[in-house]
């Protein structure tokens, strides 16, 4: 843990550092505190240096790391509610569900700008939780059990892609737009964005770890967790609008970051075991950690962005099976 | 109890969401207010209104963009384009110079390079989410930003180039360009329009599959200017039609964007004359297979002010005799040389005067 | 009848899974420290009971009392601090150790949100030496054998510190040594106080160690009583339609399964309360 806190640190200085730009380790960190201390006056006081890292940088790093902790702890509590490791927090159609949203506001033209910076995302998140909605009320009139849950998905989820796949080949002029959103990438994030992704995603990952010890009691399973004093079902529906909301979050804003929610908590469960207490925080530390260096590669690999999710998967999942086999043999579930 | 601090955790955390995300939606949207300032354009592409302070360090978002500026009289006041800008020659020189840097690609221009810059304007293309995506964030570091149309027709090209003179209070330059590229145009259809059999046009974006454009699409607008008909031009977007569907229309000229294909320009006439389907076609027949490449291709896909430049050489592809043009098979950045000056003829009644109706305010 | 003294009171419960009626006019008291059998061929309604009994289903007629509060109107967490139940099995994929396991079964009486306290920990450490399970600790669930599991089992729901506990088919897959290890730490948990009962296919088990057997048959309680006075072999005749011999051995009732009942050979169930 306290490992992980300390990488957090360093990963965040080094993102801080790089970028498309070059500026030197020394002069970042002299960028910066000098942005800090000029908060509050306007911008045009600021050197190019302190802008960058300042208004650029900056927020993105608070954005990365939110997504990080958000996915992270959806998938965990996802894994738990589904009762099954291979699940991830998209599972119920929340993916989808946003990039119709975005899909549909960056064909149909970008509305008034009374809310249009705001447009996308907040179409993107409307997409999400609706997608979320139907997964529901389709899993819980279907008996509202694990697997409900995991088919309504599914159908909610293709469903709402196939919309999106048909909209995109009647305007196929138009579908970089769409397709660049879903790849999932962190340009153009402001401090706006910023504040409005890790405020959400920190209250939710408390509101997570409150619930912990009953995240721990619900993988006994339903019958026995009613008698040990929890409604499973009800309980289950709370976490999954939880999970959902998270994700919703993270992708309204960001597009679609695969990986990280299914296998930062296998990771962190690897590392910590099973207890929610232990796997909880772990998972944020280790998502936080994960997508930083990402987006630190993704950015300076190249003179231009290379999509984050793709290059997650590229370091993430050697990574875990290496994992797997050294540890393999104790992990089951 | 366990559930009771949990409740009022609970509470408190609800109480601070409930009010800090309101908050922070709110505060972002409420815009500054505005100083005066040289160039003031009343609307851009987004609605917005802009006070432009300076123009002594530009940077533009797209090749067509570029083109505009040059037009304008302005192009030595970029210091910044993107990689695909390569018109005229003297932006190339001067990126490999390095006296003007390369902010990225359409699609992904890097808002750090574009402020380490520290331009005065940045213009934008208002189509391009990832560039819609720079203007708050240039808003914050209150660097000046102008969106323009994505230039979907000759309207839009002629709005963009009027929101350029308010910018640079250049107004009568670009009422020039106007009325030039206008004037063109309508000598141009008062040639083409003595034909009453309009030649019919299949243009190709793309071979395998074969993705060609249809109605209400730039390249459209262009092949009708130019006095053709596009054979898809009653399907919107960009269709795929079978070939079964090409030999049915029988298309008269085959145009092909070639630029992006594996094989050279000169293969790929080739590879359809000897394709059964394609040869099959009036335009393979008679040698009317044209490829686009280079600067060429460029006039026909950005949509900008080369769109006359496209018009103009399409015009001379289908009716060579009126224009004294012999434009060749395959054509590339040499293209200007094969644009004949055109007569003088005055411009009198509906035809001439179609472009500029077309004008939005 | 008076509540008073009587721990469970189960007053004519009907509960039906849909189409099928699966329990009918059920009714019985329990004291503490009571240790009863249910005893009844499949479908007779045990589970079913069990479940009722603890709130995991709702009977549509009758009221279920546990000490003298009734059970529709407690909320989870209050049946929870009373009743426990022991489960058949475990799930394999589970990944924590035996200690976490049996730290679960405090849940219905963690007071702090994140840590366990002096009594939590006092209580599991009595039943991991009740259940010597102290080498166990730190194995994983999946490491451990059946017999093993078994007291696991039963740890976790001693932690809970219940006045009840439901034991539904406690030793179906366990030879015969352990089967009547689980028995014994059964009735030893009764006679410290806590009403026990154990529904099982098991007769000779439950008669051996009940105080109070109840046989059910199609959703009606047979009969209810004392294994000596309950058991005949016209009854088990009756009930699962299996020609027996009931025989006193030791001091002990022993029923001997001699052959199934033919067709013809089948009577109506007598019901007798």
């Amino acid at each position: 843990m306290i490992l992980g806190s300390a990488s957090l640190l360093l990963f965040f200085i080094i993102y801080l550092s790089t970028g498309q730009v070059k500026l030197g380790f020394v002069e970042s960190m002299e960028a910066l505190y000098g942005y800090l201390t000029k908060l509050g006056q306007p911008t045009t006081e600021l050197t190019t240096a302190e802008m960058i890292v300042g208004e650029i940088r900056l927020p993105r790093a608070i954005a990365v790391i939110g997504v990080g902790m958000g996915l992270s702890v959806a998938g965990a509590i996802m894994q738990a509610m589904i009762r099954n490791p291979l699940v991830d927090p998209y599972i119920t159609g929340v993916s989808s569900g946003a990039a119709l949203g975005a899909t549909m506001v960056m064909l149909f033209g970008i509305t008034a700008i009374g809310f249009g910076v705001f447009a996308i995302p907040v179409a993107a998140f409307i997409g999400a939780i609706a997608a979320f909605l139907i997964t529901m009320t389709l899993a819980e009139a279907s008996g509202g059990r694990a697997l409900n849950y995991v088919l309504a998905g599914i159908v909610t989820g293709t469903a709402l892609t196939s919309f999106v796949t048909l909209m995109l080949s009647m305007s196929p002029d138009q579908v970089q737009g769409p397709i660049f959103w879903m790849f999932g990438s962190f340009n153009g994030i402001d401090w706006t964005q910023a504040l409005l992704i890790i405020i959400p995603t920190m209250i939710m990952g408390i509101v997570a770890l409150l619930y912990a010890r009953e995240l721990n009691v619900i993988l006994l399973g339903h019958e026995q967790a009613y008698q040990l004093g929890i409604d499973s079902r009800r309980f289950r529906q709370w976490m999954m609008v939880l999970s959902s909301m998270l994700t919703a979050v993270a992708v309204a804003f960001v597009g679609i970051i695969g990986f990280l929610g299914l296998i930062v908590p296998h990771i962190a469960r690897i590392m910590v075991g099973g207890d929610h207490r232990l796997l909880l925080p772990a998972s944020i530390i280790i998502g936080a950690n994960v997508l930083l260096v990402a987006d630190i590669i993704s950015r300076t690999i190249t003179g231009s962005e290379l999509p984050v999710g793709a290059i997650i998967s590229l370091i993430g999942a050697p990574f875990f099976g290496y994992l797997l086999v050294r540890k393999g043999r104790e992990y089951a579930g | 109890m366990a559930n009771d601090s949990r409740k009022a955790i609970l509470a408190v955390l609800i109480v601070v969401a409930l009010i800090a995300i309101p908050a922070i939606a709110i505060i972002t949207l409420n815009s500054s207010g505005d100083n005066d300032g040289i160039g003031n354009v009343a609307a851009d592409a987004l609605g917005r209104q802009v006070v432009v302070e300076s123009h002594e360090k530009i940077v533009s978002c797209a090749p067509d963009i570029t083109e505009a500026i040059y037009a304008m009289g302005m192009g030595q006041n970029l210091v910044g384009v993107t990689t695909y800008c390569d018109y005229p020659q003297d932006i190339v020189d001067r990126k490999n110079a390095e006296t003007v840097r390369t902010i990225g690609g359409y699609w992904n221009p890097s808002i750090e390079d574009i402020v380490d810059l520290q331009p005065d304007l940045v213009f934008i293309n208002s189509g391009v989410e990832t560039q819609v995506e720079l203007v708050s964030q240039l808003e914050n570091l209150n660097i000046t930003s102008v969106a323009l149309y994505p230039g979907k027709d000759l309207s839009e090209v002629y709005s963009n180039i009027r929101m350029m003179g308010q910018v640079f209070e250049k107004e009568d330059v670009a009422e020039d360009i106007i009325s030039e590229m206008s004037s063109k145009l309508g000598k141009i259809e008062s040639i083409t329009s003595m034909h009453t059999l309009k030649p019919k046009i299949l243009f190709s974006v793309w071979l395998d599959p074969l993705f060609t454009t249809g109605g209400e699409t730039y390249v459209d607008e262009i092949m009708t200017m130019a006095g053709g008909v596009n054979i898809f031009g009653h399907l919107t977007g960009w269709p795929q039609p079978s070939m079964e569907q090409v030999i049915a229309v029988a298309p008269d000229y085959i145009i092909v964007s070639g630029t992006m294909m594996l094989q050279s320009p000169e293969e790929i006439i080739e590879s359809l004359e000897r394709d059964p389907f394609w040869s099959a076609t009036p335009a393979v027949q008679k040698g009317n297979v044209y490829v686009l490449t280079g600067q060429a291709e460029n006039c026909f896909l950005r949509q900008g002010v080369r769109m006359v430049d496209a018009v103009h050489l399409l015009a001379e592809i289908l009716f060579p005799h009126d224009f004294g043009a012999d434009v060749p098979n395959v054509i590339g950045s040499e293209y200007e040389d094969y644009l004949e000056p055109l007569p003088d003829f005055a411009q009198g009644g509906l035809v001439a005067n179609m472009p500029l109706a077309m004008v939005r305010e | 009848m008076p509540a008073e003294g009587m721990l469970i009171r189960i007053e004519d419960v009907e509960f039906s899974y849909e189409a099928a009626h699966t329990l009918d006019g059920v009714r019985f008291e329990a004291r503490p420290g009571e240790f009863l059998g249910l005893i009844g061929p499949n479908g007779s309604g045990k589970t079913t009971l069990l479940r009722c009994i603890n709130g995991l289903l709702k009977p549509q007629r009758g009221a279920i009392f546990l000490e003298g509060k009734q059970v529709s109107k407690m909320k989870l967490a209050e049946i929870a601090q009373v009743c426990a139940g022991v489960p058949t099995d475990i799930p394999d994929d589970f990944n924590i150790s035996v200690e976490e396991y049996v730290y679960l079964g405090r849940y219905p009486h963690i007071q702090n949100l994140w840590w366990e306290e002096k009594e939590d920990e006092e209580q599991v450490e009595k039943a991991i030496e009740c259940f010597e399970l102290e080498h166990l600790r730190r194995r994983k669930l999946f490491e451990v054998s059946s017999g093993e599991k078994e007291r696991v089992l039963l740890a976790k729901a001693v932690v809970q510190e219940p006045k009840i506990m439901l034991v539904d088919e406690p030793s179906a897959h366990l030879d015969l040594k352990f089967k009547l290890e689980v028995m014994e730490r059964l009735h030893e948990l009764s006679r410290q106080g806590i009403t026990v009962i154990v529904a099982s296919h098991d007769i000779n088990l439950l008669i051996k160690y009940c105080d109070r057997v109840i046989i059910m048959k199609e959703g009606h309680i047979v009969k209810c009583g004392s294994p000596h006075d309950v058991m005949t072999a016209e009854l088990i005749r009756d009930v699962y339609e299996v020609e027996a011999v009931v025989m006193k051995v030791d001091g002990e009732i022993y029923a001997v399964p001699k052959r199934p009942l033919k067709e013809g050979e089948k009577g109506c169930a007598s019901k007798t309360r």
